[in-house]
């Protein structure tokens, strides 16, 4: 019996030599360990989730909350934006892709570049977060910033959407200052190849748009006559391109979602609204064509009859009087698997150059800025020097500086992301809510009666969610439910038609 | 090397010195009734896996020691112990249908008397599992152990199961049993992409005739020595093993069958509308919210090379009833055993195929299954015994896909009223195809679908055993035994390319054809799963006087692994058919993984017996697991049992035969799940909203990377599942009428999850401890036999099993303590089940109608609800009050009767046929008043002052409303339209059996023929709200056990089989 006992003893204590090497696998061997990744390999990740919210996602809902898209017939994948509904749940997809993947993989190479010193690449990080939290603030209007982005705590608490716009600022002025223009900057997309100059321009670009969006609730003049005074704004348009290929994982997002047959719903959904169709393309009272947006054929595709024609907001129904061919009846954006992703235009930034200086009741300046807006449009648009038409068309007014400012920039981004141009027809409340409805428009389902809409207007849309109602814009998003249904710290939501706060 | 050798050579020696004292043992068991022997009785030494079976003159011979006990037993025959006797030992069996004292073999191989456990195990033989006639062995349960839930996922052919057992205690593992056959632990393999679930591994592909029997154990004091895997049960099957024949060495059995399914569950249509759309009739639309069917000559559909369709505006009831097929199935199994003349050496071989075709039409829908299996043992000398098998199983699954958009079932479900579908069939015709057919809304004719998209599973398994054991000396066993599963599981997915340019539509009435198009894909997995397991164990067993004692040690390790790679292409150069990685146009994405696992495991068991009636056990066990953070990787848990057969105290009497009171209590430990400790990265991507993976890296040459979504933990602890039971069993009246009762309590604590948390943490789930369920609940059998004469029997046993499931706790900082298992959300449409602190597992939530204080409900100007911006407790769950089953069967003259009934009563699912119903305009519900306008009920509008006005805005159904209060406003419920009563009553079985009489068989040297015809899934009772699904059906298994329970996305309907079978003993 010793011995046996002897025996089992022996057994088990060679069984266990050596075994916590052999027990010591749990390393998942399809990822590499984070010790072997560096910012090059975190940056273009963090680029490429910014830019599929912005251009894709937030493109889409924008265009349809600032009727510069309209509904196909008889699909329904977006009918509830067309008709200004929004729900928690459409936006939490956008929500986690912005926190999760932009801005927490931003703080990896932030920390990374910051014990490294690596200033350029610090720099990069900081816009793009910049960005992203200017994003969440102009969709919820709150979001969580000072106990966001930390796994310790599973209820981080939402802050002001003014504190977020102010602290990143103040992120972006310390990395600034950290930044020269020849530092190297980490693998990117955005401006591949090139040091940090190109960033330190959108940097400050990025703060020029936060600072003057806040400029109704908050005077910024002299941080933004410091930009000016700088001279360091962007001289070209920012856009991710040249990277696109027409194959599935690559195209560009918002062909890839609205256009592509390689992945998602192969419906069409997304096609022109007659509010911005009418605006950039106007006729008299005997139907001839008056004035035409240079701009127009860039921006949208003619019909199969080669006509430039919107749906009305708040309808996708089918129709069955024949012979009509409703698949290109309505004009759709002009898109292609190789489209730029915008992150900033020259055509932006001088817009609200023009509205500081507005602000200001400095006409003179404000003009020079408006009309090199519209300019550097037409340029991005592809129709360089066409300006003057646009410009005839719409004069700047100092007077009406939102108005002006207000339609021509709705214009302008309609090309760009609408997403943005949504944000600032909120805030500026231009175009504003015209005296005809989509219900006294709609005729048919394909016959629209535009002769009472007024160029540079919104309307009701035909049907309109119960709690919106007439003459209002949708305000703000819901919170994400990913948010919601697992944060105890989220807000009561303050009602969809309270502004955000740079819109009181 | 050296050392192992040393130590291996002091082994050897060893026993040299303590062998030849086992004898042979020689004896017959014969029948109370006539004296007769008994062929096939089992005789085993007990607390050894040593065991052989008597031949055909009731004689055996086998090894053990002067004084072992032996145990012999045999089906309807009270199981007696006796001590082995160098003389030519007399066992006598009585005729019984106690089962007083049973055999159980446990999971690791052992025979234990079942008086001797303190805790519930059932077992369920080889007849009652053949006799359900299910091709996944697993079905063969349902309805007959109290407390075990079975889960089919579908009837369809191949379709996967899943075992519960006495309810969820997992909130984000898994809640499956432990599947363990012949002392091999398998793994459960299954595909479950197209939101389909296909067996194709595990025990899915034993071939039910091979099956001894299958016992289930269910508490924590049971399983807490068969490890980690143990936490939720164990499933334990004993297969045949060799035997002689009547008259011969041998045996030859064959049965076969030959059955036929139906469609059984289709959803309730509505006959009284049409297609189109808002009331008005469109030709193009993929539903009946037309005009009333009025029987005039209508075209539909588009304008194709100036042709149009045309058809009677009339109601076709059975339209979609009429595409399904007839179903055959058939099934053979020839099994070869026999054992030598002196009985050292048995075998048994076994042949098997399964071949189902479903009721889809054509041979899409099918399931292909050959096993083999061989297995033997040789006792060479009187302390050695060395046992193998080998088993080999091959199946192959045609799936159809229940997705959305151009799968078969959306095609059906989104079908108008009044259109012909059995004239869809012709695929020659362009009307026929996307390119024409008479809906482009993203779904398209069934028929297209099934001969077009391709899903199809092969799958290799090879498992088996080496055992060897060892007498060093009589009392003591030395046992080691190697154990492998090994799955081979080759899937594919194509789907073909759409690519219409419309050139022939002359007229497409507002939405093209060619919006159908898909770019295509071919998707291709390979993977290999095994698992590998090493059993040393020593056991002993000596009696002194009225005292037993039963010694276990055991060392057991285990490494598990999986290996698998994946790639995809799109833009197919071949638009169907041609299902290869080669066939893309544009790139194909290859990705690997792997994962590998070990533990080591170390316990101990003791059981002590007085006087055959007090019995106490303990048992404790050590694992260390690779899944745990390093360092902390070591759980302890122990179990103690105790039963007392009190009825040895009480005088021999006529009424109550015998009874049992037990106790138990046992913890069991669980590890994690691969990879959850450590923080890690993952190759770069980024969704889409309707695309997800939109953008995959590399992109143009540049690779990335971003933080994995989940954040590992490197303070995991394993998950502790306790557990308290006591029991009753009863006999009365000679076994006529027996019970079981079992309470049992169970507290499942630190559970790891991975916990969704608001993204605004950088993580979108994370690895925790926490979080406390507890089960509760009470099994009751009741087994009675109302007639028994010499010819003519009846059985009647009834089961029935209530768990109360609680969730204790969950931390507050998680949205005041809930969690999601799983949820829906499309659209503006959300649904969710929580796990919430308070509640039983699996509450439903989802946004609600507001109400006035006095319950009015509140309406918008438009006069449609109010629904809530936040999801809202419906006070609905998923789970079923209460489940029970009740199995007969009545032998007259050597026929029988017998029939399985089992009913889950309460609880609600998720149904997206329901909606779907709604959607398209298709269900009964959608009559509502006719579809005449009318103002919602007991409704009011908010004045915006705290007061409120009668609603007399109506809904009708020109301006939308009508459709838009069954879509957005779920019939004026919100979300809580999507919700089903999931109760159902199944009348799973009907068999009739038919024993030739024996004296016909001896004229034609058969030892037994059988005839028998069954009816499967005979009929489903469900409640009277459901008009749409065979509520078992779930699509979600993909998300775990209990994601499954959430309820179904797209699901076939299921069948009814009728089958006819033939069993030949030769």
């Amino acid at each position: 019996m010793k011995k046996i006992l002897y025996v089992v003893f022996a057994v088990v204590t060679l069984a266990f030599t050596s075994c916590k090497d052999w027990m010591d696998i749990n390393y998942d061997p399809n990822q590499p360990a984070a010790e072997i990744v560096d910012n090059n390999m975190i940056l273009p990740a963090v680029e490429m989730n910014l830019a599929v919210a912005y251009a894709d996602y937030l493109n889409i809902v924008g265009g349809y909350f600032c009727q510069i898209y309209a509904h196909q017939f008889g699909t329904s994948n977006y009918i509830d934006y067309s008709q200004f509904t929004m729900s928690a749940t459409r936006s939490s997809g956008t929500y986690r892709q912005l926190y999760q993947f932009v801005l927490s993989n931003a703080e990896v190479i932030r920390q990374k570049a910051a014990d490294s010193e690596e200033w350029g690449t610090y720099l990069a990080a900081t816009t793009l977060r910049a960005f992203a939290f200017q994003l969440l603030v102009d969709m919820y209007g709150e979001t969580p910033y000072t106990e966001a982005l930390n796994p310790a705590n599973l209820a981080p608490k939402y802050d002001e959407g003014q504190f977020v716009y102010e602290s990143v600022i103040a992120e972006l002025d310390e990395a600034l200052s950290k930044a020269s223009a020849a530092d190297l900057v980490a693998t990117n997309f955005t401006f591949p190849g090139k040091n940090a100059e190109p960033w330190i321009q959108f940097a400050n670009a990025q703060k020029l748009k936060m600072l003057v969006r806040m400029s109704g609730v908050k005077d910024n003049s002299a941080a933004i006559q410091a930009i000016i005074d700088g001279g360091n704004l962007p001289t070209a348009d920012i856009k991710i391109a040249g990277c696109w290929a027409k194959e599935a994982g690559h195209e560009s997002p918002f062909w890839a979602e609205e256009f592509s047959t390689l992945g998602g719903s192969t419906q069409i959904n997304v096609v022109a609204n007659l509010a911005i169709i009418n605006t950039m393309q106007q006729v008299d009272a005997e139907g001839s064509i008056t004035y035409t947006d240079p701009r127009l054929a860039k921006f949208f595709a003619t019909n199969a009859n080669g006509d430039f024609v919107g749906n009305l907001s708040g309808t996708n129904n089918s129709v069955s009087d024949a012979p009509f061919n409703a698949a290109t009846y309505w004009c759709r954006p002009v898109a292609s698997y190789d489209m730029p992703v915008f992150l900033n235009t020259v055509a932006e930034n001088e817009f609200f150059l023009a509205e500081f200086f507005a602000r200001k009741s400095n006409a003179a300046q404000a003009k020079a800025h408006y009309d090199a807006a519209i300019a550097a449009s037409c340029a991005t648009a592809g129709v360089a020097g066409a300006e003057a038409a646009v410009i005839a068309q719409f004069p700047y007014n100092q007077s009406k500086w939102q108005e002006s400012i207000g339609v021509s920039k709705w214009i302008a981004l309609a090309g760009v992301n609408c997403f943005e141009a949504y944000t600032e027809v909120r805030r500026l409340d231009y175009p504003a809510f015209g005296t005809v409805t989509g219900t006294e428009m709609f005729v048919s389902e394909k016959t629209h009666d535009v002769s009472k809409y007024v160029a540079g207007t919104l309307y009701t849309p035909f049907q309109v969610d119960g709690q919106i109602g007439a003459n209002k814009m949708l305000e703000r998003f819901p919170y994400s439910e990913s948010s919601e249904s697992r944060n105890t710290n989220t807000p009561a939501f303050k009602g969809f038609t309270t502004p955000i706060f740079w819109g009181k | 090397m050296k050392k192992f050798l040393l130590v291996l050579s002091v082994c050897i020696l060893t026993i040299g010195q303590v062998l030849a004292q086992s004898q042979t043992i020689t004896g017959k068991v014969v029948s109370a009734a006539d004296s007769e022997g008994i062929p096939g009785a089992s005789v085993t030494v007990l607390g050894t896996s040593r065991g052989t079976v008597t031949d055909y003159t009731g004689e055996f011979r086998i090894e053990a020691e002067p004084g072992a006990t032996l145990v012999v037993s045999f089906v309807g025959m009270r199981s007696v112990t006796v001590p082995a006797q160098t003389t030519e030992m007399l066992i006598t069996l009585e005729e019984d249908t106690e089962v007083l004292d049973e055999v159980v073999v446990t999971a690791l191989g052992i025979s234990r008397s079942e008086k001797t456990l303190g805790y519930a195990a059932t077992k369920v033989e080889a007849e009652e599992i053949t006799k359900a006639r299910t091709t996944n062995v697993a079905n063969a349960l349902a309805g007959k152990v109290a407390g075990v839930q079975v889960q089919s996922t579908s009837t369809d052919p191949g379709a996967a199961s899943y075992i519960i057992i006495r309810g969820f205690s997992s909130v984000n593992g898994s809640n499956q049993p432990l599947y363990v056959v012949d002392g091999i632990p398998l793994t459960q393999t299954s595909d479950t992409n197209d939101e389909k679930n296909t067996a194709m591994g595990g025990i899915s592909n034993l071939a039910a005739q091979d099956i001894e029997s299958m016992t289930v154990l269910k508490g924590a004091a049971a399983t807490a020595l068969y490890g980690s895997r143990a936490a939720n049960g164990v499933v334990v099957i004993t297969t045949k093993a060799g035997a002689k024949g009547a008259k011969r060495n041998f045996n030859i059995e064959y049965s076969g069958s030959v059955s036929f399914s139906q469609i059984a569950n289709l959803p309730t249509f509505q006959n009284k509308f049409g297609q189109g759309w808002n009331g008005t009739q469109t030709f193009i639309e993929n539903g009946s919210w037309g005009p009333a069917l009025d029987g005039s000559t209508q075209v539909y559909g588009p304008i194709w090379n100036n042709q149009q369709l045309i058809h009677k505006y009339e109601a076709v009831p059975t339209n979609i009833k009429d595409f399904f097929d007839t179903g055959i199935s058939h099934n053979h199994n020839i099994a070869f055993s026999g054992a030598s003349a002196d009985n050292k050496m048995n075998y048994y071989a076994s042949y098997s195929f399964t071949g189902d075709d479903g009721v889809m039409p054509g041979d899409h829908d099918t399931y292909q299954r050959h096993t083999l299996a061989m297995r033997g043992s040789y006792n060479p000398i009187n302390w050695l015994k060395v046992s193998s098998s080998l088993n080999f199983a091959k199946s192959k699954t045609d799936v159809v896909g229940t997705f959305q958009g151009t799968s078969v079932i959306d095609g059906l479900y989104e079908f108008a009223r009044d259109v012909s579908l059995v004239d869809k069939a012709d695929l020659t015709s362009a009307f026929n195809t996307p390119e024409a057919y008479f809906t482009p809304y993203g779904i398209t004719n069934p028929y297209w679908a099934i001969a077009n998209n391709y899903h199809h599973n092969d799958a290799k398994q090879i498992y088996g055993k080496f055992q060897v054991d060892v007498n060093p000396i009589k009392e003591l066993t030395l046992t080691y035994r190697f154990g492998l599963d090994y799955t081979d599981a080759d899937r594919k997915i194509g789907v073909p390319e759409i690519a219409l340019d419309d050139a022939l539509i002359n007229e497409d009435y507002g939405y093209a054809p060619s919006n159908m198009n898909q770019s295509g894909y071919v998707w291709v997995a390979y993977n290999r799963i095994y698992e590998m397991n090493h059993d040393f164990l020593a056991t002993y067993a000596n009696k002194w006087g009225k005292w037993d004692l039963n010694v276990l040690v055991g060392l057991n390790i285990n490494e598990r692994g999986n290996t698998s790679m994946s790639g995809q292409t799109d833009g197919l150069t071949f638009q169907t058919g041609f299902w290869q990685l080669s066939n893309g146009a544009t790139r194909t994405a290859l990705s690997e993984s792997q994962s590998k696992r070990r533990m080591i495991g170390l316990f101990g068991d003791i059981t002590l017996g007085f006087a055959d009636q007090l019995f106490i056990d303990f048992t404790a066990r050590n694992d260390w697991s690779s899944t745990l953070p390093a360092g902390a990787n070591s759980y302890f848990y122990p179990g103690i049992t105790a039963s007392w057969v009190f009825s040895e105290l009480l005088p021999k009497n006529k009424v109550l035969s015998f009874g049992k009171l037990r106790a138990a209590y046992g913890m069991t430990g669980n590890d994690a799940s691969v990879y959850l400790t450590n923080p890690s990265y993952a190759q770069a991507f980024a969704n889409g909203y309707y695309y997800s993976e939109m953008i995959d890296f590399p992109i143009n040459g540049v690779n990335a990377f971003q933080q994995s979504s989940t954040l590992g933990s490197s303070t995991l602890r394993p998950e502790m599942t306790s557990e308290a039971e006591v029991g009753l069993n009863l006999q009365f009246f000679g076994g006529r009428l027996g019970l079981d009762a079992t309470y049992y309590h169970r507290i499942t604590d630190d559970q790891i999850f991975t916990l969704p948390v608001d993204p605004a943490t950088g993580y979108n789930w994370m690895v925790t401890n926490f979080g406390k369920v507890r089960n509760q609940g009470v099994e009751l059998v009741l087994n009675t036999t109302p007639v028994k004469t010499k010819n003519v029997r009846w059985d009647l046993n009834f089961n029935f099993a209530r768990n109360w499931n609680k969730v204790l706790s969950l931390p507050e900082s998680l949205d005041g303590g809930k969690s999601v298992i799983q949820r829906f959300s499309a659209g503006n449409d959300a649904v969710y089940v929580y796990a919430e602190e308070g509640k039983p597992m699996g509450q439903f939530y989802t946004y609600l109608p507001t109400y006035t204080e006095d319950g009015k409900i509140i309406v918008d100007a438009k006069g449609q609800p109010i629904l809530t911006t936040d999801v809202k407790d419906t006070g609905k769950n998923m789970q079923n009050d209460w489940t029970g089953g009740i199995t007969t069967s009545l032998s007259l003259y050597g026929v029988t009767l017998s029939a399985t009934l089992d009913a889950r009563v309460g609880g609600y699912m998720f149904s997206r046929t329901k909606n779907l119903m709604q959607f398209t305009g298709n269900g009964i519900a959608t009559l509502y008043n006719g579809r005449n306008p009318f103002v919602i009920p007991n409704s009011v509008v908010d004045n915006g002052d705290g007061t409120y006005s009668e609603n007399n805005t109506p809904i009708y159904l020109n301006n939308q409303s009508y459709q838009n209060y069954f879509n957005n406003y779920g019939a004026a419920q919100g979300g809580e339209f999507y919700l089903l009563d999931r109760s159902f009553a199944k009348l799973r079985n009907i068999s009739l059996t038919w024993d030739l009489p024996k004296k016909w068989m001896q004229a034609i040297r058969f030892e037994g023929i059988s005839l028998t015809a069954y009816v499967n899934n005979v009929a489903t009772f469900t409640a009277k709200s459901n008009y749409y699904i065979d509520p078992e059906t779930t699509s979600y298994a993909a998300n775990g056990d209990l994601a499954a329970q959430f309820g179904e996305l797209y699901s076939n309907p299921t069948s009814r089989v009728y089958g006819l079978n033939l069993n030949v003993k030769f």
